[in-house]
């Protein structure tokens, strides 16, 4: 009886915990008015260390994270590529995000994979879907992409299950200059008639220009549709081959990242950036990649 | 043949007066962004001028500088110039300016930037100075100027000698303001000079100032010894590091140019301008043997403060708060005159090797009264006592194209040993991405009980204390047309401030892109938004809360050299504040200013016609002026209105020049202008300068 008692002052405990965990989650929206949080919890969310330490302006970036970024920036991928990415936001343990990307290209066009699982027990969002790109001409590229969204919240709460479509461009305006947009659930899917609550809507327009082989500059506009524009900025900078550095810079709120990536033997990326918030700190990012030249 | 040397001199004529024009502008724009960092009105900014006018007169050798001279004139980056001391290294001297083009790190605005101030030669400069050649060559610059007040203020008013004596409203001297200045050059070796300066409000001649002007300021000064590198006596400059220890004059801070965020120190100036504060009074020497410097200063002088008597010890007095203004003009002011005596010592060893220097320093300071500060919290680890002892270190190295800078610096005070001795430093790093990109990061942590009096090292705040941050930069060129600049800067207050009561922290962000489409045209557009965190001035309850106090700047400025007689400026800047107890408050002006230097002509003319308008003085607006030389204002414009000034040049005589500068805000709506003694009666509130120099 005894152990019995004990179990159900766990499981009280338990439900306190994260209930304090739930009261402290609204509180920070509340006190910080910190859009990104919610935005992240609603199913969007950039990936991958390489776009984390650029501010995430990744939104012209061509590799195998454009699933998460641009569906027709990888559209120009020759080789097949995956990788797989972790991050912490504010190095809570309720924040956690693990992300998958893949892509496969076919004889015409290249087909991706992608997913996404963010929170913990009492609160977890999985995204996952498909996309298909094309390269119309040498400077036009579409893409497009289905996913399936899952919001699962605990004690009873229950479950809800989705559908969003994504829509991409990339255009090169020349060599080593690009330009890119996308929108993130054009279809604006409604999540639940309570308060006409949606999955959300995120617009990005950005750019980025080649200074040379060694530098890379993105600058990026991005409206969630709930919150107010942000613009970014990214700088990656290679100093040897196999090694990068990146920087990045993004407003409301006002945000710093850095981070480092290497690669061996031209086929496998480890990247590591972070964004840094003054009130709420650190916001670490680690990938792995794999992509074939 | 001689109409072909007639035209060889006309041409070169030409190229001189173009760049003469060119040089003016380079001086303003470094004046402006001095401007903008104090967000002062009366800032000395002589020194610096001085140095880009002595090399445009005596441009640097290429061939044989160090580099150090290159560092002097604060338009290159360290690793602009340590990629032009390797390609001098690895290619031989330089045969002529279109080499640097060659340089990774070298642009042609740079190129073109420098070009007035720097010179190819392959024949050594003669460093022996002789007697005679010193007086031949040497060059000589007297200055007078007069400032009157237009306008009657309350303090001048005729009232009886026992009000005043009674008053601190009213002041004994004048209104005028007096300046005179006398200063003999050879090329940067001798400098030798002397400094009179009457504020309005001063006596002259009589009363508290018998001795005629109020400031007076003398130097000797010597450089360029083989073991004696410098020798200063009289009033002097002194800079070590990075300033987080020790810095006696102004330093560049945060601007739309991210290379300023380095400090050149150049460790021993002679001081000509008229801060009654910033400078050090005794002697100096700057000792060096190879690679190795010493510098050895020591300095006395009085300065301003309030004592208070002690009650149980009638012959011992206490300093509560020191007084820069330089002000003497009421008795509260003659009180507190030259109440106190500041001894500093100090001494600075610097290794060079190469691109990489490493410098150690200690400087004492004492003062003959102790200080005893009320305890107020915010200020409770400011300098207490008598004396101080500062140590700092300081290094930079230049890799390639990284360039890393930094100091590190400790404060002990005797009288709270332990309590009062904090650290504080900085790192930087400077990197050229690309010969058209470069980047900046600046790290700061000053530690809230680490104090030093003269310092000018990189901080959001006034000083080098109570402060955390990370800044970084970036400047862009895209083409030859476009260019952007920009920077962030987190900061953390870990200790409230004045006017701050609890740790506070905020941000700052600019953007700036350029568009120069050919030399004669520049628009350019500034977006800055500062958030800081101050009391809010509503509240119910005993405890003071703070809020978010953001702060926008849009500017759209355009510059357009119409001819060679005519520049045409324009600017229309934009400002808001938002805080929750004041709500929004907003700013603008718009100015537009004319200039007329024909060539031909011995007169020059600047014009200026604003109109502004703001809210309140918090939302005001700081605008550079173009003034006599050697003046310096970028007044604040509030309230609405408009201003407008007209200033003559006259070059008569061949070495005189004269300058008349007349200028008037004239107000809206308002009929009463600023307050207590300075207070006019009335809508407008006029300027006027009258400057001669004879120098030969």
């Amino acid at each position: 009886m005894g152990h019995g008692f004990e179990k159900k002052i766990l499981t009280m405990q338990g439900i306190m915990r994260s209930k304090i965990y739930i009261g402290g989650f609204v509180g920070l929206l509340v006190l910080f008015d910190i859009g990104l949080l919610s935005t992240y919890a609603q199913g969007w969310a950039p990936a991958g260390g390489r776009s984390r330490a650029m501010g995430d302006a990744s939104v012209t970036l061509a590799d195998v994270w454009a699933y998460h970024h641009n569906p027709a920036a990888n559209a120009g991928l020759k080789q097949w590529g995956a990788g797989i990415s972790y991050e912490n936001r504010f190095l809570l343990k309720e924040l956690q995000t693990q992300s998958l990307a893949l892509a496969l290209p076919l004889k015409k066009g290249v087909l991706s994979v992608g997913a996404q699982v963010f929170g913990y027990t009492e609160f977890r969002t999985i995204k996952s879907g498909v996309g298909y790109s094309i390269a119309l001409t040498e400077f036009i590229s579409l893409g497009t992409q289905i996913n399936v969204h899952q919001i699962r919240l605990g004690q009873g709460y229950g479950n809800v299950l989705k559908a969003t479509g994504e829509l991409g461009v990339l255009a090169k305006i020349k060599e080593g200059w690009n330009v890119g947009f996308s929108v993130f659930n054009i279809s604006r899917t409604l999540l639940s008639k309570y308060q006409e609550d949606r999955l959300t809507t995120v617009m990005r327009l950005g750019t980025s220009y080649c200074f040379s082989e060694k530098l890379l500059v993105c600058v990026e506009a991005e409206k969630n549709v709930e919150f107010p524009l942000r613009g970014k900025v990214g700088l990656e900078y290679l100093p040897a081959k196999s090694v990068a550095l990146r920087t990045g810079f993004s407003t409301n709120p006002i945000e710093l990242n850095a981070g480092v990536g290497c690669s061996f033997k031209s086929v496998y990326f480890l990247d590591f950036g972070s964004a840094y918030t003054q009130l709420v700190g650190w916001s670490p990012n680690v990938s792995f990649t794999y992509r074939l030249k | 043949m001689r109409p072909l040397v007639l035209t060889l001199f006309l041409v070169g004529f030409r190229t001189v007066f173009l760049l003469g024009q060119d040089k003016t502008d380079i001086i303003q724009q470094r004046i402006e962004f001095i401007s903008e960092r104090y967000q002062s009105e009366n800032i000395d900014l002589t020194t610096i001028i001085e140095q880009l006018n002595y090399f445009y007169q005596n441009p640097i050798n290429l061939n044989e500088t160090d580099g150090s001279e290159l560092e002097d004139l604060g338009l290159l980056t360290t690793i602009q110039i340590s990629d032009f001391l390797r390609h001098r290294k690895l290619f031989g001297k330089y045969i002529t300016m279109y080499e640097l083009q060659s340089l990774t790190f070298w642009d042609l605005e740079t190129i073109q930037l420098v070009r007035p101030f720097v010179r190819i030669d392959d024949k050594l400069d003669n460093i022996h100075i002789s007697f005679k050649e010193a007086i031949r060559q040497g060059k000589f610059d007297l200055f007078l100027r007069y400032q009157p007040t237009v306008e009657k203020k309350a303090g001048y008013a005729k009232v009886s000698d026992s009000v005043r004596a009674s008053s601190n409203n009213y002041y004994y001297g004048n209104s005028d303001h007096y300046y005179t200045r006398f200063r003999y050059t050879y090329k940067t070796n001798i400098s030798i000079g002397f400094t009179g300066e009457k504020d309005p409000g001063e006596q002259f001649f009589k009363g508290a100032q018998k001795n005629g002007f109020d400031f007076y300021s003398a130097h000797a000064f010597f450089k360029g010894g083989k073991y004696i590198r410098g020798v200063a006596l009289g009033d002097y400059q002194v800079q070590i590091g990075q300033g987080i220890g020790f810095w006696s004059s102004y330093a560049f801070g945060k601007t739309a140019d991210i290379a300023t965020a380095k400090r050149t120190a150049i460790p021993l100036k002679a001081y000509t301008s008229v801060d009654e504060n910033r400078f050090m009074r005794g002697a100096a020497v700057d000792l060096g043997y190879k690679n190795f410097e010493m510098l050895l200063f020591a300095s006395s002088k009085r300065t301003d403060g309030s004592t208070i008597a002690d009650s149980s010890y009638a012959d011992l007095q206490y300093t509560s708060t020191l007084d820069l203004s330089g002000l003497h003009r009421t008795n509260s002011e003659f009180k507190r005159r030259n109440t106190l005596r500041e001894n500093i010592a100090g001494a600075n060893v610097n290794y060079r090797l190469g691109l990489f220097r490493i410098g150690a320093s200690g400087i004492y300071q004492e003062y003959d009264k102790p200080f005893v500060k009320a305890e107020k919290l915010y200020s409770q680890f400011d300098f207490r006592g008598k004396n101080q002892l500062n140590f700092s270190t300081d290094y930079s190295f230049n890799f390639k194209n990284v360039c890393l800078f930094g100091e590190v610096a400790k404060a002990y005070n005797d009288s709270l040993i332990g309590k009062n001795s904090g650290w504080a430093m900085m790192h930087g790093a400077l990197i050229s991405l690309d010969s058209r990109v470069s980047f900046g990061l600046v790290y700061r942590d000053y530690q809230r009980d680490y104090f030093s009096f003269y310092n000018a090292g990189f901080s959001e705040g006034s000083n080098t204390q109570n402060e955390r941050g990370l800044y970084s930069g970036i400047k862009m060129k895209f083409n030859s047309k476009w260019s952007m600049n920009g920077y962030v800067d987190l900061f953390k207050f870990p200790w409230m401030k004045y006017g701050v009561d609890a740790p506070s922290q905020g941000h700052e962000f600019l953007l700036q892109p350029i568009y120069k489409p050919n030399k004669i045209f520049e628009i350019y557009f500034r977006f800055r938004q500062q958030l800081r965190q101050k009391n809010s001035s509503n509240y119910i309850g005993a405890v003071t809360p703070i809020e978010d106090y953001i702060q926008r700047n849009y500017r759209l400025n355009l510059s357009y050299v119409i001819s060679e007689a005519f520049t045409f400026k324009s600017r229309i800047e934009f400002l808001t504040i938002n805080s929750h107890s004041k709500g929004f408050q907003k700013g603008m002006i718009m100015t537009q200013d004319l200039m007329w230097k024909p060539k031909s002509s011995p007169l020059d003319v600047s014009l200026r016609y604003a109109l502004f308008d703001t809210d309140s003085y918090d939302t005001r607006i700081y605008s550079y002026e173009n003034n006599a030389l050697y003046v310096f204002a970028v007044p604040a414009y509030y309230y609405k209105g408009s201003r407008a000034y007209i200033l003559l040049r006259y070059s008569f005589l061949r070495h005189c020049d004269l300058w008349v500068r007349y200028g008037y805000f004239l107000y809206n709506n308002r009929f009463i202008i600023s307050s207590g003694a300075e207070q006019i009666n009335g809508s407008r509130k006029s300027d006027l300068v009258v400057q001669l120099r004879i120098s030969f």
